[in-house]
């Protein structure tokens, strides 16, 4: 069996009356790709902000590589290794595309005041290097993030470049565990499709583990191991697509959405 | 015609009149001259009141917002009748004013004199007509300023630009000419009233309508020869440095030398203005560049200049026996208490909502100032009564800096072994395999740097004294020298925190701090960082503040200064060095710091006023400021925006979206 | 690819020394507070016991002062909370507002005075006066809503406060051209006004009982006007959510001009009562009140009416009883009180420790701050603090530090306030 990465333990959150998410269970090994799926308001988007810092659950655990991360903040998170994405592209909109990932590089790269103050080969080194990384990631994009675009500030991209901005940001942390918030809402088809290939190639070439919150079915197909089923902050069920397509319980949840598959 | 609108603005333009006159803007310039005997300022500062509103009445605004103006002769009737309206009101007030004298027991500006002036010497019926038919004329022109050619226009607005730039700078140009003992041309331009002289308005006129129209163009030419570049390869980065660094060095030395060309006072404005730099790029980095809008900037200058009065002072209440340091003894100190202050004040507002800490800070501000004031810590701040003798030279009644040129020849040899000695670990690292090969680092090179920074620590520190720059604080000239040093410092730091990964974090916290943090960035240690360089350029203002005048008084330190510092930030550009720059130039140049007068003396307090309006003013119309910091590409792509509006049509993707 | 040269075995959870450092630094200056806070009011009730504070009659004043000053605060904290509450922002110049007020009832009375209104018809008088104020007032604010506030919709947060921040300084110096620098006063009150008498148990003079009535009438017509009328009720949708407002035919700017003027009444009556028992009025008067009405705004959590009167109670009661209570600072700490603090730091510290052994990464900065503090706390019992006495001359030179110290002790210890905020939807998170 492959290395257990992420795992979260009975987690709970509420907001107010509400139970956003009570006692999931949920776990990764390193290289799969699953996807959580779920009717709006199922506690998705809240069980990524638990993992990822944002929200602190109210109880259960989220451990990672063996360690207690529940209640860490995000920047400790990021740091430790899980970038996300967000379901309403947040980027940073009066930066450049180029300087939005570098600033992915800030919590790998540790050149502070003095050494900034006086361009020491050590710092020229490393802006040097965080550029390069960067032009790297965006490559992975092909012609879309590149070239005249590193300069462009992010608000002028279309909404299909900045969901890919927003992957190249997180990317640029070196996640082990890239979790990704409805990566293709708003895209085309044919750029849900193009994306579809470029997640495998994140997991087969660039080696991240990745939890995707996606709406688009063909999508989850196409390239998920597994598939966890969220309502009303319960995991409903889990499996292969196939089990989870044809379960009936996931069926009622999605009661009127016969489209489903 | 939009009978509604054209009430209703001239109206408007009648309460706006009325309120500069009644505020008493109007005879606060009464007697400052722009043309001798013909126009006073006081008249420039109500004449563009019935123009604008004019031009406004006959506006069309297409749905959109957008605005389109097709010119039609009816305009100008419009344009007159909302100027009359609005001249009328100014009129009716005067009328008002002369009938009821006791209005001025409660509007104190509305005196007979203003009367007097505003009905042209005559009687008051006379005024009315006249400001009605004034204000008719002027509606006209601005009703009409679309039927004109675009010629016409373009000379029209160069010589108002020439006449008021020359009228208003003419002590600038004044102390120029009779610097260079050109003093028969300045009485030739300009009156004993400071005012310009017909015949040299109309000359200055003609020459800068002719110099327009034969320099079209020219200068966009000479800047496209200057091969900055447009990429952004490493190519073009290093040109632009180069020339950025000339350029810099160039407008140090200009800066260093421009106060021969001017006289006492003019040097007085140009120190303030220097300490008001300072001062803003400080606050830039932490409103600009981190986005933290801290109210209670002042804190951090009274903290460096009280801190240098105490340590400085043979009056020092703090002591039995005063230290009684030279500047440079104290300025290590000054700096140490700044970025404690910063760390105080910054640790408990850092997780603070935006708006929350603006508000904190103020009243952390007024905090610090109540107890430089109270009795309770006289033993130490001298309460009321300040700190006194600040800098003074032991056995002097005045005192400054005293420059050791030796010493500053041992700091930049200091500075330069370290940076020999970072290159040779660089080698050594890149010859270890241990760092990527970025630049080859010439041996000769840093082994020359080492022996140079190894001579001059060595001299400088064997004779630190062998050359002196005795500055004293109330020489102006010296001041604003010693100040643009700092400047220079804090304009260099500034800049290259912001191209570097500490200004990026700083930049992604401005933009959006949940997302920044979700991105790896410690908010509190960068926020706190932003903090305490604001705080420690602050305490530099604070520690010249402090010798300069001599003498500090917790009444120096009040809110007002932190919103000037913003105002002056705000305008230029948050975020932007050469905005801060041109900023405060600009406003303290011309119109002064929160107690120190710029160069038009008459706005007195009224310039506060200003200072409110322009704060408004900028935020409705251009939030980025009037000199941002260039967008390295502007220019939005087609591609992009067709992608984007064929978003709009069909925003969902296929697929179940629950 | 590039993921061969990143070792992934190095990233351990590990507790961020500087965010420690910082949130122990936190933890100490609230420690710190409640601690000096304590040590007043301990120290006051030891030395009212013994007799060495002040009298009865005194405190009788302090009493009847707070409270009304804690009625005006409370009167202008309602704009400040209602504008927060619905735009999200703060509206800097509401203190200039209320200082607008002021000069309407000044010249309003001035007025009175000269026609005989005001010694003769005292309640007439007053009423125009409250009137004029509440009318200037509320005219101010609705043109600068219009003018400045109104174009800034959906803006970032800061912008609409530096405008605010401008429209303040324009307000105040704008007043000083108009009408001058100096300080006027509020004419000579009627005989009338100025006898003292008993009222539930405090003696009060006439003019405190006005303001006190005044207040509480604008109070209940606000209640009323919130609660009962349909522009009232509009308000309380638009604040609780602009876009479902507008969605249910609520006109959105129409309620949020109405915000403006229920909040510029408030405030000029409040400035009405300012004038009239504190006579001066000048051009920057508006400035602190304002900035102490924010502050009992967010005492009593921002966006919540009744919040905001007792959050200005509470400020004006604590505003009037601090100079007294910082005196209270000579009560030197006796042993046996210092000792036991110190036990009881002592086991914090342990308590701290024990919990720090779990290895929780996540509450690492909650245990070291007790280890810290608890140690501090404990060593200090045991050496400095028994006996420890201050003597603060001039305390009430403080008083404008202890309104803001309390607006940092808030927003630090809690920042939703004694009744816990409301904000719109849009305004939250």
């Amino acid at each position: 069996m492959a290395e257990r990465l992420l795992e979260t333990r009975a987690l709970a959150k509420r907001f107010g009356g509400l139970n956003a998410l009570s006692g999931v269970d949920f776990h990764i090994d390193k290289g799969e790709i699953v996807s959580i799926i779920g009717p709006n308001g199922a506690g998705k988007t809240t069980f990524f902000n638990c993992i990822s810092g944002m929200f602190a659950p109210d109880t259960g655990d989220a451990i990672y590589k063996g360690q207690s991360i529940a209640g860490l903040s995000p920047d400790q998170i990021t740091k430790l290794g899980i970038a996300r994405t967000f379901q309403n592209v947040r980027l940073f909109p009066n930066m450049t595309v180029l300087e939005n990932v570098m600033v992915g590089r800030h919590c790998r790269t540790h050149k502070s005041i003095l050494p900034t103050i006086f361009r020491s080969p050590g710092f020229i080194a490393e802006e040097k290097a965080i550029e390069e990384r960067a032009k790297e990631i965006l490559s992975f994009f092909g012609k879309r993030l590149h070239g005249y675009r590193w300069q462009q500030p992010a608000y002028v991209l279309s909404y299909a470049n900045r969901r890919r901005l927003e992957i190249a940001r997180a990317m640029a942390t070196d996640p082990e565990v890239l979790l990704l918030d409805e990566p293709t809402a708003g895209m085309n088809p044919r750029e849900s499709m193009e994306l579809t290939e470029l997640i495998g190639q994140l997991r087969d070439e660039w080696g991240y583990t990745i939890i995707m919150i996606e709406h688009d079915m063909k999508v989850v197909r196409d390239v998920s191991d597994r598939v966890v089923v969220l309502d009303h902050g319960v995991k409903l069920t889990e499996g292969t697509y196939e089990e989870v397509s044809t379960n009936p319980q996931v069926i009622e949840a999605y009661l009127g959405k016969t489209e489903l598959g | 015609m939009d009978w509604g609108k054209i009430v209703r603005q001239g109206l408007i333009g009648g309460v706006a009149l009325s309120f500069i006159v009644a505020v008493g803007l109007f005879e606060a310039f009464a007697n400052r001259m722009v043309i001798d005997p013909i126009l006073t300022s006081g008249w420039v500062l109500v004449l563009w009141v019935p123009v604008v509103f004019g031009y406004r009445a006959t506006r069309q605004v297409v749905p959109d917002g957008a605005t389109v103006r097709a010119a039609r002769p009816a305009d100008i009737a419009a344009g007159a009748v909302t100027g009359a309206i609005a001249g009328a009101v100014l009129g009716l007030l005067v009328v008002i004013t002369s009938a009821k004298p006791d209005v001025r027991d409660t509007l104190l500006a509305l005196s007979p004199s203003l009367v007097q002036r505003l009905s042209f010497g005559h009687s008051v019926g006379y005024g009315f007509g006249v400001l009605t038919l004034g204000g008719a004329i002027l509606g006209a022109i601005g009703g009409g300023i679309d039927l004109v050619p675009q010629v016409v226009r373009r000379v029209v607005s160069t010589v108002v630009v020439t006449i008021l730039g020359f009228a208003f700078g003419e002590l600038v140009v004044g102390d120029i000419l009779r610097s260079l003992g050109l003093r028969s041309v300045d009485q030739f331009f300009y009156a004993q009233s400071r005012g310009l002289k017909p015949l040299g308005a109309v000359i200055l006129a003609v020459v800068f309508v002719a110099l327009r129209f034969l320099l079209k163009g020219k200068f966009k030419a000479i800047r496209e020869r200057i091969p900055l570049g447009t990429g952004e390869t490493e190519e073009n980065r290093a040109t632009r440095r180069n020339w950025f660094l000339v350029l810099g060095i160039i407008a140090l030395a200009a800066g260093a030398w421009a106060p021969n060309l001017f006289g006492l006072y003019l040097n007085e404005v140009l120190s303030n203005v220097g300490l008001f730099i300072l001062l803003g790029l400080g606050l830039n980095i932490v409103v600009g560049f981190a986005g933290l809008l801290d109210l209670g900037y002042v804190a951090f200058f009274a903290v460096g200049a009280y801190t240098m009065a105490i340590f400085t002072s043979p009056a020092s209440p703090a002591f039995d026996a005063p230290p009684q340091w030279a500047f440079f003894q104290a300025l290590p100190l000054v700096l140490i208490a700044a970025a404690l202050a910063g760390l105080f004040i910054g640790t408990p507002v850092i997780r603070m909502r935006g708006d929350y800490l603006a508000i904190v800070t103020l009243g952390f501000g007024e905090i610090i100032r109540i107890a430089f004031l109270s009795d309770w810590l006289k033993p130490l701040f001298g309460g009321a009564q300040g700190v006194l003798q600040a800098g003074f030279f032991p056995g002097e009644q005045r005192g400054g800096i005293i420059v050791q040129w030796g010493l500053v020849l041992a700091t930049i040899g200091i500075i330069t072994l370290i940076v020999g000695l970072l290159r040779l670990n660089a080698t050594r690292l890149i010859t270890a395999g241990k760092m990527s090969d970025i630049r080859a680092y010439s041996q000769p090179v840093t082994i020359g740097l080492l022996v140079a920074g190894a001579a001059l620590t060595i001299f400088g520190l064997v004779s630190p004294g062998f050359a002196v720059w005795k500055i004293y604080g109330i020489e102006p000239p010296s001041m604003f020298r010693i100040t643009l040093v700092f400047v220079a410092l804090a304009a260099f730091v500034s800049w290259r925190l912001r191209d570097s990964r500490v200004g990026r974090a700083w930049m992604a916290i401005r933009e959006d701090e949940q997302i920044a943090q979700q991105m790896g960035i410690n908010i509190v240690t960068t926020k706190l960082l932003a903090f305490v360089m604001g705080a420690m350029l602050a305490s530099l203002g604070g520690a010249l503040f402090a010798v300069k005048l001599g003498s500090i008084y917790p009444h120096s330190f009040e809110i007002m200064q932190s919103i000037i510092i913003l105002v002056v930030v705000i305008v230029g550009g948050m975020g932007s060095i050469k905005g801060v720059m041109i900023g405060a130039l600009v406003l303290i140049g011309v119109l002064g710091g929160p107690t120190q007068p710029g160069l038009l003396r008459e706005f007195g307090e009224y310039k506060l006023l200003v200072y409110g309006v322009l704060l408004i003013w900028m935020m409705l119309k251009r939030p980025e400021g009037l000199w941002p910091e260039a967008r390295r590409a502007k220019e939005l792509h087609q591609e992009e925006m067709l992608q984007d509006a064929w978003l709009n049509v069909e925003p969902a993707s296929e697929g179940v979206s629950g | 690819m590039a993921t061969e040269t990143i070792n992934f075995e190095e990233r351990r959870v590990k507790a961020d020394v500087p965010t420690v450092v910082v949130d122990v630094f936190i933890n100490a200056m609230k420690v710190v507070l409640l601690f000096f806070v304590a040590w007043s009011v301990v120290g006051a009730i030891a030395l009212q016991v013994r007799g060495e504070l002040i009298s009865g009659a005194q405190w009788r004043d302090v009493l009847t002062g707070g409270i009304v000053l804690g009625a005006m605060f409370g009167l202008v904290a309602l704009g400040y909370s209602m504008v927060y509450g619905i735009l999200g922002f703060i509206n800097f110049a509401h203190g200039e507002v209320f200082m607008t007020g002021m000069f309407g009832a000044m010249f309003m009375a001035h007025w009175t005075a000269r026609n005989g209104l005001l010694e003769n018809a005292t309640p007439l008088a007053m009423l125009l006066i409250v009137l004029a104020a509440m009318i200037v007032s509320a005219t101010v604010a609705v043109t600068v809503e219009k003018i400045a506030y109104r174009p800034l919709r959906g803006a970032p947060r800061l912008i609409p406060l530096i405008t605010s921040i401008g429209v303040s300084f324009f307000l105040q110096y704008a007043v000083s051209g108009l009408f001058g620098t100096a300080v006027r006063r509020f004419p000579e009150l009627p005989e009338s006004m100025q006898q003292r008498f008993s009222f539930l148990g405090l003696l009060i003079n006439a003019s405190q009982l006005t303001v006190f009535i005044v207040t509480a009438v604008a109070v209940v017509a606000l209640w009323w006007f919130v609660t009962r009328s349909k522009t009232g009720r509009a308000i309380r949708a638009v604040a609780e959510d602009k876009e479902i407002a507008a969605l249910m035919g609520i006109d959105v700017d129409r309620t949020i001009v109405m915000t403006f003027m229920v909040g510029g009444v408030m405030a000029g009556v409040s400035g009405a009562m300012w004038a009239f028992l504190y006579k001066n009025v000048f051009f920057l008067s508006g400035f602190l009140p304002g900035i102490k009405a924010f502050t009992a705004a967010v005492l009593g959590g921002i966006g919540n009416l009744p919040g905001a009167l007792l959050g200005g109670m509470t400020l004006g009661l604590v505003e009037a009883a601090g100079p007294t209570m910082l005196t209270a600072y000579r009560w030197a700490i006796p042993d046996v009180l210092a000792y036991v603090v110190g036990v009881a730091s002592l086991a914090i510290a342990a308590w701290g420790f024990m919990r720090l052994r779990n290895r929780i990464i996540a509450q690492t900065s909650t245990n070291v701050s007790m280890v810290v503090l608890g140690l501090l706390f404990g060593v200090m019992s045991f050496t400095v603090l028994p006996g420890f006495h201050v003597t603060i001359p001039g305390t009430s030179q403080l008083k404008d530090a202890i309104a803001f110290i309390v607006l940092v002790g808030v927003l630090m210890i809690r920042p939703v306030g004694l009744l816990g905020e409301r904000l719109a939807v849009e305004e939250r998170g």
